[in-house]
């Protein structure tokens, strides 16, 4: 076949992505997002008017106090994730898998655990069993006459109970989720063969949902490892250290922030391998794959142990949502809380007192404009990253997934290390500002960000947009007007997700605000100082009010719960 | 309207080759299928047609514009085409008119202009009065009559299907088969069809090119193909055949043990391996001791005959030789396992094809032009 004598050849410009320059950016911007703190906080941990020197962590690792409050750690989350697991394993099982009664409720409960800012529960729980005035031990002094009280909560008991009713919920999700995807086919092969249910439970049911077992133990036990405000309410008071207390510490005046560097690079270290254990544990696809070729789900029958089981899954709910909520909503209402809530000691002053003091107003207003400013700018990054990742636009699009999730890692305390070090210099002065503020909060919530919108992203089919491309839409315009249509109820779900994270941080804020920059979390902890425990009360039910709004919304826009259950009539 | 030039494409995905320095022409206003079985590079190509994938080499012209190189790619957007796809990809959150009325916006189509052309289009695939509804609520026979409605609309001068009817149930893809041909009639837009069903392929196509391990190992009109294979592969792929390996005698036959064919041939070299392929409906089954004529008749004995309603499979075995033919026969079935039978084969049925496969050799491409 005859060439013919002038092809016309297109312009090499012609084939270059137009879109290419906002993936870039998007790429720099999590890069410097998060590999420059971490840059610092590794060169300010070897760093001295000497040169490099590793005489910083020969003090942090050799001084007996700072290796007590490492040890501290390791069995404060040892024994926080056992008990977790020890809850919510069970709970996963009997709401997924059997006719335990008032389930759907159970679940929400569930949620509501997992929405709880640990800290709140916490200040619930010293109201609860703190020695002297704890509402459980006065109820039981005056019941027994004892003297002594029957739980303190000021101890490393009372702080792994106190931690694990909160991070249950991670384990809960992990195997609830897991046995979602087990059909009942395969426990049905073993009931035949004559296995009673709880036989099948434990020799069928329980090794293909191992790996999502233990990954949940895992998730955690990094929950644990990062917390700042349960230690500080419970620990300091019975006078030991965690890791993350201890780096505060260090930050109070004058800051040794060297030392609080070296000391961050141990955690960061725990928690980089275990979440490689994690990863490991679930293969590539991220979550527990089971065999069978999945189907319907048959509920298992309880029978007789039905009520029992029901009253365990009460009793786990009381300790983390009834009984906490409770003393905080009498706290918020009464004049003095350690009293009975009589018609003499109800009273609103403690939310006007609250609402009118101006810390408080600012605090609020804060936390309101830091919260929607990072849940907006959040999601747009999340999104943008994740269409990025998931359509492969850039080369190394898989690095940009790994460090979109990367922050996981990295405790909140130890972030706003490094935050404080990469940020108190030249030519980026935010310490001070609220500015610092938003990058820690954009920083620690972007991997719920990114991963709320990889999923969504994977929903949307990738001819959809292939289909607008080749009628004629550049890919700016099939973004507008496929993709981001398809995607708005995930991207609003992820505008929720990092919402609600951002407005019950702690560990980051307690060591980056200043004065002119407090946040709700922040004051609420100043007025534990201060013992003002109805402000407290007040400031956290707000705080919860906030977050459940939020929550409900989330719930509206997806059409099914979060927790992976379906509502009546949604479009799962 | 253009014709379509591929020369020399290749693509690799890892250290994988899906498609091998594949050529081929599509001519102006052709619908050429591309066949083959799953893996073979067939969307791989359609995909760098419509300009989804950059190619390592070669490149992809229509008319006389370089769309495709190694250099530089066309995005798909300029590149004036419209695509059907296997999942339709129609749009959830638009109507059905929102959706066939997209490409239009970037054709510079005033809007009078095009709602006018969108009702044409929807009367043409007998889906008038359903602008307004949403592809959630229509049959899937009715989604891909919407996809095709899309594609067709903006007038392109390039039609990409990409295996548009594996989703329906098999009586609704027969009908559809006739469907897009006569569509195809009607618009006359130069097409390239994957699929890897041979039957859609033959009533669908102008031409069919059969590809394996990316690249074309026989391209040509559905007959041509079926009746003229030119490789073991495109012979076992394109309909059922019996294949029997041979040695040439240099007399116009060839042997088998004791089993002696006249093919049709110019006369090969002696003792060459060959292989001829038989097509089961070419043979005649009838009662022993027939004189066939100039065709070959063979004594065999019956091993199975299944009963297919509109026709009989039979299973022979040829005497004194390890061979077994299948033959297609006509309902009701006239002979049993162990009747004795002879099987009639002219000597025009018996196609040699080359005794080794091998898709690297060049001719193998070149199917009649």
């Amino acid at each position: 076949m005859p060439e013919p004598v002038a092809a016309a050849r297109p312009r090499r410009w012609e084939g270059w992505d137009r879109a290419a320059p906002i993936w870039l950016l998007a790429a720099a911007a999590l890069v410097g997002l998060i590999l420059l703190p971490l840059g610092w906080l590794a060169y300010m941990s070897v760093r001295s008017d000497a040169g490099f020197t590793l005489a910083h962590y020969g003090r942090v690792l050799g001084d007996p106090p700072l290796q007590k409050a490492l040890w501290n750690t390791v069995v404060l989350a040892f024994w926080s994730g056992l008990l977790a697991l020890v809850i919510g394993a069970p709970l996963a099982w009997l709401t997924a898998r059997t006719d335990l009664p008032w389930r759907r409720s159970i679940q929400h409960l569930v949620m509501a655990s997992f929405v709880t800012p640990p800290f709140l529960g916490a200040f619930a729980w010293v109201m609860l069993a703190g020695p002297n005035a704890g509402y459980l031990n006065r109820l039981y002094r005056d019941w027994t006459g004892a003297a002594d009280p029957l739980v303190n909560i000021f101890s490393m008991p009372g702080l792994i109970f106190v931690v694990a009713i909160y991070t249950f919920p991670y384990v809960y999700i992990m195997i609830a989720n897991t046995l979602g995807l087990i059909a009942s086919d395969l426990e049905d092969a073993a009931s035949i063969l004559g296995a009673g249910r709880f036989q099948v439970a434990r020799t069928i049911t329980l090794p293909m949902v191992l790996p999502a077992i233990l990954s949940g133990f895992i998730l955690a036990v990094l929950q644990a490892l990062a917390l700042f405000g349960s230690p500080a309410i419970l620990a300091l008071p019975a006078g030991f250290h965690t890791v993350t207390t201890q780096l505060w510490a260090f930050f109070q005046y004058p800051p040794r922030v060297e030392m609080a560097a070296a000391f961050s690079i141990p955690l960061l270290l725990a928690t980089a391998l275990l979440l490689l254990a994690q990863k490991r544990l679930l293969g590539r696809r991220g979550y527990a794959a089971v065999g069978g070729k999945g189907g319907q789900r048959r509920v298992i029958r309880l029978g007789r142990w039905r009520y029992l089981a029901l009253g365990a899954c009460l009793l786990v709910l009381g300790a983390a949502v009834f009984l906490p909520y409770g003393i905080l909503l009498k706290a918020a209402f009464s004049r003095a809380w350690a009293q009975p809530l009589t018609a003499e000691n109800f009273t609103l002053e403690n939310w006007s007192f609250t609402f009118l003091y101006s810390t408080t107003q600012s605090a609020i207003v804060n936390t309101i404009e830091l919260g929607v400013l990072t849940a907006c700018i959040g999601a747009a990054l999340a999104t943008l990253l994740a269409y990025v990742t998931n359509r492969r636009l850039v080369a190394g699009h898989q690095v940009l997934g790994v460090l979109a999730v990367a922050p996981v890692v990295i405790p909140g305390v130890v972030l706003a290390v490094a935050l404080f070090v990469a940020y108190t210099r030249p030519p980026f002065l935010l310490y001070g500002t609220l500015w610092i503020l938003f990058l820690a909060y954009l920083t620690k919530e972007m991997p719920v960000g990114y991963s709320q919108s990889e999923a969504t992203l994977r929903g949307i089919h990738p001819e959809l947009e292939e289909a607008g491309r080749i009628l004629g839409a550049g890919r700016f315009r099939v973004l507008r007007e496929i993709t981001a249509p398809l995607a708005r109820s995930g991207i609003i779900a992820t505008w929720c997700f990092v919402f609600i994270g951002v407005i019950r941080e702690l560990s980051a804020s307690i060591i980056l605000f200043t004065p002119n920059t407090k946040v709700m979390s922040v004051v609420i902890f100043d007025l534990k100082e201060e013992g003002q425990f109805g402000a407290i009360a007040v400031l956290g039910v707000f705080m919860l009010a906030m977050t459940f709004v939020t929550v409900v919304v989330m719930q509206t826009v997806l059409g099914r719960d979060v927790m992976g259950g379906r509502q009546a009539g949604g479009a799962g | 309207m253009p014709g379509i030039t591929i020369t020399g494409l290749t693509k690799r995905f890892g250290d994988v080759g899906a498609v091998v320095g594949l050529d081929l022409t599509v001519r102006p206003g052709e619908l050429v299928a591309l066949l083959g079985p799953s893996g073979c590079g067939k969307t791989t190509t359609l995909r760098l047609v419509a300009g989804f994938l950059t190619p390592e080499g070669g490149e992809i012209r229509v008319g006389d514009r370089v769309l495709s190189s190694a250099a530089v790619v066309v995005p798909p957007e300029r590149r004036r085409m419209a695509m059907i796809f296997q999942s339709y990809a129609l749009w959830p959150h638009m109507t059905v008119t929102q959706n066939v009325a997209y490409g239009l916006r970037f054709a510079g189509v005033a809007r009078g202009d095009r709602e006018r052309r969108v009702e044409e289009m929807l009367r043409a695939v007998q889906l008038a009065g359903y602008g307004a509804r949403y592809p959630g609520e229509l049959s899937g026979g009715q989604q891909q009559r919407v996809a095709v409605a899309r594609a067709l609309v903006v007038e392109p001068e390039i039609l990409l299907l990409d295996e548009p009817l594996s989703n329906l149930d098999a009586s609704l893809r027969e009908e559809m088969r006739f469907e897009i041909r006569r569509l195809h009639e009607r618009f006359a837009i130069t097409t390239l069809y994957v699929t890897h069903d041979q039957a859609e392929a033959m009533v669908i196509s102008d031409r069919v090119a059969v590809l394996r391990e990316g690249r074309v190992a026989q391209i040509g009109a559905p007959a041509e193909l079926f009746e003229h294979p030119r490789t073991r592969f495109v012979a076992e792929f394109v309909g059922k055949t019996n294949l029997i390996d041979a040695v040439a005698d240099g007399a116009g036959s060839v042997t088998r043990g004791t089993l002696r064919l006249r093919v049709a041939a110019e006369s090969l070299a002696p003792r060459a391996p060959v292989v001829v392929s038989i097509r089961p409906h070419q043979i005649t089954l009838g009662a022993p001791g027939r004189d066939g004529g100039d065709a070959n008749v063979l004594a065999g004995t019956v091993v199975r005959a299944s009963y297919l309603g509109d026709a009989v499979d039979y299973q022979v075995a040829i005497d004194g030789s390890d061979v077994v033919l299948r033959v297609a026969g006509a309902a009701p079935a006239r002979s049993r396992p162990g009747d004795a039978v002879a099987l009639t084969v002219p000597a025009s049925a018996c196609v040699l094809l080359p005794a080794t496969d091998d898709p690297g050799r060049s001719d193998a491409g070149r199917g009649p032009s």
